[in-house]
């Protein structure tokens, strides 16, 4: 907080005297000192003067919205005759946050009264605040790379984008910090003796600290010949900016590290599959198992708003843009008690927070072409962001199968306002529609449609301990089967979430939330009523209200240095048809830091879900409760380990237990699932995860992810592998900065085979095998090149081409082989 | 300050832009095509199926079961619409001589007119007089000389007198028939090929069940007979009384060519491979492509 003085004053009396007149501009009046009060000459005239000044900070709401810039508010102040404060008023345009925090600081003010003649009067003073961004903090540790010890005396030189130079030497422990360089790219060079330097480029954002971690690699004693290898320098840096925690056992991925990952096309959502834990369907198939759970198991949550489905038909983009997303999250089990109604893995996405800078992105390739641009109103108070993805398949198609239709879009608004500085509004817009349809001569013929939209508004109170969000989301989602039927639900939900901080080792996290679903089933005009799918659709999907309601709660607790437990727990009761069903789930995470480099991981929890259908698809559900719950046990424990270097190394055991599962992918082998009631099946799923990691955004970057797993199925008295059960799953990528802006990366993917089903041709099926064959394994590699140009300070543009499955490797599902199914991407992508 | 829009005011006005979109954006296409005709077919016993049937030879021959497995039905073609697929087959009683109900269509055009025998599957209906029972015996593999590990898509059961002497048979036939591009005579004694759908009309066609089918005779005139089947049991069998598919597949055929020109060594060969196809008629007569296969023509695959 900088403070200016009162630097001129004037005072009106109210029955009492003229102090001053009205001034000149606040810009006038900063740079001259307080005058002396003029009033009639035969008054003696003190003006107040200000004795205690608590300050006021940058408003942080502000900062997380990217707003940096220096704010001037000015005050009409009015100054009892105690020296108090008794009112204070904005003068000047209206700049929400910084007035809301100009007033509350200046109530605390404490000035020497007005006097007059020796008397204390009342008095009018103007008065002004100057917000200054806090400055960002650049800190970090300078190690030696392979005894670990610090290095005392490094020269670190940053060189910010305007060249200016800022020179720091790190302490005995290695360590060094600044608080004086602006805000905004800066390179980080570091130079020891004896030791390879480095270099990385970092952004400093005020308000935030960034810390590098530097490990050096010594060299060479004797003097290095002229063809010798130069000295190592790709021993790389690690930067960490402080930011949300999150939880125990969760996978992350930002998108910056998606951006660069071959094979998902800058998708965040598609990224997922890379992880440990996570099986894949089939090779580009968007769809897959965590921990043995199937994706009608997995729930989809983008900023807390439950959405049906996360990509488009086919193969197709995910159906939010990826602009929008800062990160997604991979709970794979044992999840925070926020999250609940499914029993298997949690999908969610946070999105980016409004900004009010404007910034924007637009990207076109083969198939399609989107856009997002986020802009600042009403002063910075508010914030538009519009974005969309328009697929121009329907054209492609239409020039090589005429008669044919394939289509797809997406869309997305924000709008948040603050109304104080502690209070945000937000709405939130998103939509996705997809459409496979024939031409004929009569009108189009359906064959297989998918919408949804969401309308999301929130509010959120911040306060010194906490927040407090509370929304109300209203839904729309429509499936167009085609000859089957129309199934759509209308939804209405009710959501609260409390954070309040108990001290600084206790975090409490509670809330509760309701949703309505009104579901309606549309018969198509023209089919056959006694076809089996109409009337399996029917009966799938009948029209009524299904409500369920939920309370949660959990503590985050630093029970001691190194060691944070999470226990919690949600209840929830469900409604559907005539039946009800309440689930009560204990969850429980927990992380131990046994030294600087080694954490162990614990997650535990119980997880229940109303009946499902294979896929998640909007405004299908299944009806009633028959049947009970799903339910699933969930438990993991792991290590996560800093290997330096930037590398990181996660192990995880995990056993996940499922009982009454309504999984007919997994079980269901008399004709196609979802078909009919589904069988009931108990199932477990065991396994070991392990994930290599080295950031993708450094300039050599990488990660081996493997999952060695098995899942298994018990119907009645037979125990099999589950549909999808794939013993190994391995994922290999790296990416490298090539120089000149070129950056090429490669994934390759291995997984074995899924069991062998036999073909039944409608018979009736023979018991099923605890060991069957297995299909042939696969394998493909995805490659991705990108060259990218800055045109300014913010604006770049960049060439991406990238390919998924370049080997054309075609899968293997028993005697069916499929495929190859390759996607090649050509398109262009800038920023600003 | 009167330039300036009201902040409350503007967020709303932002808010109900926003709500406009989306409720703008609810936007799949209902179907908006044009009615079209609709197409009811039938599966009808043909008398013999029904009342049974005196051969040529003076046998007479009484079906106690016969059950056809039929549906599948498609219409295609360049001047085809055809409003929605009906992917499904159902279990007749084919002793029944009454008109059973196979599915309705819709469409609009000239349409090319197909349908499937085969096993049923986990889904098929079942008809009039059948049962779940019905449909586990029949979705039950099995194997015969001609198939292996395969349901039944046609099953006969009866008996067979002549003189005081009995004869029973019980034939499950494990054969998939698909039938193609039919077509009947017009009055005018031209073929006219599938079935022709016009707007708002109704049209019927029935399949005829026709169980003399197995006892015609490949010679120039048309006849019946049931001697060959009687020496199969009798001469090649075990003279138990019950003529199997085992006994036939044993049986020497002796007679000439049929119609089409097709020799057979067996008398199995004929019945199984040869005139299975002819039991399911296409209505009014007509005739239709067939292709007889011991597995389902096509396999969609784990999708």
């Amino acid at each position: 907080m900088l403070f200016d003085n009162p630097v001129r004053v004037w005072a009106q009396s109210r029955g009492l005297f003229w102090v001053l007149p009205l001034l000149a501009s606040p810009a006038a009046a900063q740079s001259r000192a307080p005058e002396p009060p003029q009033a009639p000459a035969s008054a003696q005239v003190r003006a107040p003067e200000l004795r205690h000044d608590p300050g006021v900070g940058y408003p942080e709401a502000a900062l997380k919205n990217g707003f940096f810039d220096r704010v001037i508010v000015a005050l009409v102040l009015e100054v009892a005759k105690d020296g108090s404060v008794a009112s204070a008023t904005i003068e000047g345009p209206p700049q929400p946050l910084f007035d809301q925090a100009a007033l509350a600081a200046a109530r605390e003010l404490r000035f020497a009264p007005a006097l007059k003649d020796g008397v204390p009067v009342v008095a009018r003073i103007r008065f002004r605040y100057v917000f200054e961004a806090p400055p960002p903090v650049l800190s970090g540790k300078v190690l030696e790379d392979r005894t670990g010890s610090a290095v005392a005396g490094a020269a670190v030189t940053v060189r910010a984008g305007d060249g200016a130079e800022f020179r720091l030497r790190t302490t005995d422990d290695g360590a060094f910090r600044s608080e004086g360089i602006p805000r905004g790219p800066v390179e980080v060079a570091i130079v020891a003796g004896g030791l390879a330097p480095q270099t990385v480029q970092v952004e400093l954002t005020p308000g935030s600290e960034t810390q590098v971690v530097a490990r050096l690699a010594g060299v060479p004693v004797t003097a290095a010949k002229p063809d010798a290898p130069s000295p190592r320098t790709d021993v790389p840096l690690e930067v960490v900016v402080r930011g949300e925690k999150l939880a125990p056992a969760v996978s992350s991925l930002s998108r910056a590290e998606v951006r660069q990952m071959p094979g998902v096309f800058g998708d965040a959502f598609r990224a997922i599959e890379v992880l440990p834990g996570v099986t894949p369907i089939a090779s580009g198939f968007p769809f897959f198992y965590v921990r043995g759970a199937p994706p009608g198991n997995v729930g989809y949550f983008l900023h807390g708003i439950r959405i049906p489905y996360l990509f488009h038909v086919a193969l197709g983009p995910s159906v939010i843009h990826p602009g929008l997303v800062e990160r997604v999250d991979l709970h794979a089990g044992g999840y925070p008690a926020r999250f609940g109604r499914y029993a298997g893995g949690i999908v969610s996405a946070e999105m980016t927070a409004p900004r009010t800078d404007t910034h924007g992105e637009a990207n076109i390739r083969l198939f399609d072409a989107g856009a997002l641009v986020e802009t600042g109103f009403a002063d910075g108070r508010g914030t538009l962001l519009l974005g969309g993805r328009y697929s121009y398949t329907a054209l492609l198609f239409s020039l090589l199968v005429p008669d044919v239709l394939l289509d797809y879009r997406d869309y997305q608004a924000r709008v948040t306002y603050d109304v104080t500085e502690r209070d945000r509004l937000s709405v939130l817009g998103i939509g996705a529609y997809d459409l496979l349809a024939q031409k004929q001569q009569n009108g189009l013929n359906v064959l297989f449609g998918t919408e949804f939209y969401r309308l999301g508004l929130a509010h959120e109170h911040t306060f010194d301990a906490g927040s407090l969000r509370t929304g109300v989301t209203l839904g729309y989602d429509q499936t167009n089967m085609g000859d089957e039927g129309n199934a759509i639900d209308r939804s209405i939900a009710l959501r609260t979430e409390f954070k309040h901080s108990l001290g600084e080792r206790a975090l409490l996290r509670a809330g509760a939330d309701t949703t309505l679903d009104d579901y309606e089933s549309r018969s198509p005009k023209y089919v056959d009523p006694e076809n089996p799918e109409v009337v399996a659709f029917e009966r799938n999907n009948p029209g009524r209200t299904d409500r369920a309601v939920g309370a949660f709660c959990d503590v985050v607790l630093d029970v001691a240095p190194g060691v944070e437990v999470t226990p919690g727990a949600r209840v929830d009761w469900y409604h559907s048809l005539s039946a009800d069903a309440v689930a009560v789930e204990p969850r429980l995470a927990a992380r131990f830091q046994v030294s600087d480099r080694l954490t162990l991981v614990h997650a535990y929890g119980l997880t229940h879900q109303p009946p499902s259908f294979t896929l998640n698809l909007p405004g299908r559900s299944p009806a009633g409760l028959e049947g009970g719950l799903q339910k699933s046990l969930q438990t993991s424990a792991g290590m996560e380990l800093e290997l330096g270097a930037g590398t990181k190394l996660t192990s995880t055991l995990f056993h996940n237990a499922f009982f009454d599962m309504t999984d007919a992918l997994s079980s269901e082998h008399d004709g196609p699932p979802d078909a009919r009631p589904p069988e009931r099946s108990l199932g477990s799923a065991t396994g070991f995860e392990l994930l290599l990691n080295r950031r993708m955004t450094q300039r050599l970057g990488g990660f081996v992810s493997y999952t060695l797993s098995r899942s298994t199925r018990s119907v009645g008295r037979e125990r099999f592998p589950s549909t999808f059960d794939r013993t190994h799953v391995l994922n290999v990528a790296g990416a490298y900065d090539l120089g000149r802006a070129w950056r090429a990366g490669a994934r390759f993917v291995f997984y074995t085979g899924t069991p062998v089903l036999p073909e039944l041709h409608g018979l009736i099926p023979p018991p099923r095998s605890e060991h069957p064959d297995r299909a042939s394994p696969f394998y493909r590699l995805d490659l991705r090149l990108e060259k990218r140009w800055n045109l300014g300070e913010r604006t770049w543009i960049s060439f991406v081409f990238e390919v998924m499955n370049a080997t054309l490797s075609k899968e293997s599902f028993g005697g069916t082989e499929l495929g190859p199914i390759t996607i090649p991407s050509i398109g262009a992508e800038m920023g600003f | 300050m009167g330039h300036r829009s009201h902040p409350v005011r503007a967020r709303w006005s932002v808010g109900w832009t926003l709500a406009g979109v989306l409720s703008c954006a609810a936007c799949l296409p209902e179907d908006t095509r044009k009615t079209p005709g609709s197409l009811v077919v039938t599966l009808t016993g043909g008398s013999a199926s029904s009342d049974g049937l005196t051969t040529t030879d003076g046998w007479r021959v009484v079906f106690q079961r016969f059950i056809v497995v039929a549906g599948e039905i498609e219409l295609d073609g360049d001047d085809c619409d055809q409003y929605a697929e009906n992917d499904y087959s159902r279990i007749f009683d084919a002793t029944s001589p009454a008109p059973q109900r196979a599915g309705i269509f819709y469409g609009v055009g000239r349409c090319d007119f197909a349908f499937l025998v085969s096993p049923p599957r986990w889904d098929t209906l079942l008809g009039a007089g059948m049962s779940d029972a019905d449909s586990i015996a029949l979705r039950t593999p099995g194997s015969d000389p001609y198939a292996q590990d395969a349901g039944i898509s046609i099953f006969v059961e009866g008996v067979a007198e002549k003189g005081g002497e009995n004869k029973r048979f019980q034939w499950p036939f494990r054969r998939f028939i698909q039938y193609e591009k039919c077509s009947v005579l017009t009055a005018e004694q031209t073929p006219q090929r599938g079935v022709i759908l016009e707007r708002d009309e109704a049209t019927q066609l029935d399949l005829a069940v026709h169980g003399e089918s197995f006892f015609e005779t490949s010679g120039p005139a048309p006849a019946t007979a049931f001697e060959p089947f009687r020496a199969a049991d009798g001469e090649h069998g075990d003279g138990d009384g019950v003529v199997t598919l085992e006994e036939l597949a044993r049986t020497p055929w002796g007679g000439p060519p049929d119609s089409d020109g097709r020799e057979w060594s067996t008398l199995g060969d004929r019945v199984y491979l040869g005139l299975l196809q002819r039991v399911v008629r296409y209505g009014g007569g007509g005739t239709c492509s067939t292709l007889s296969t011991p597995t389902e023509p096509d396999d969609d695959g784990p999708f």
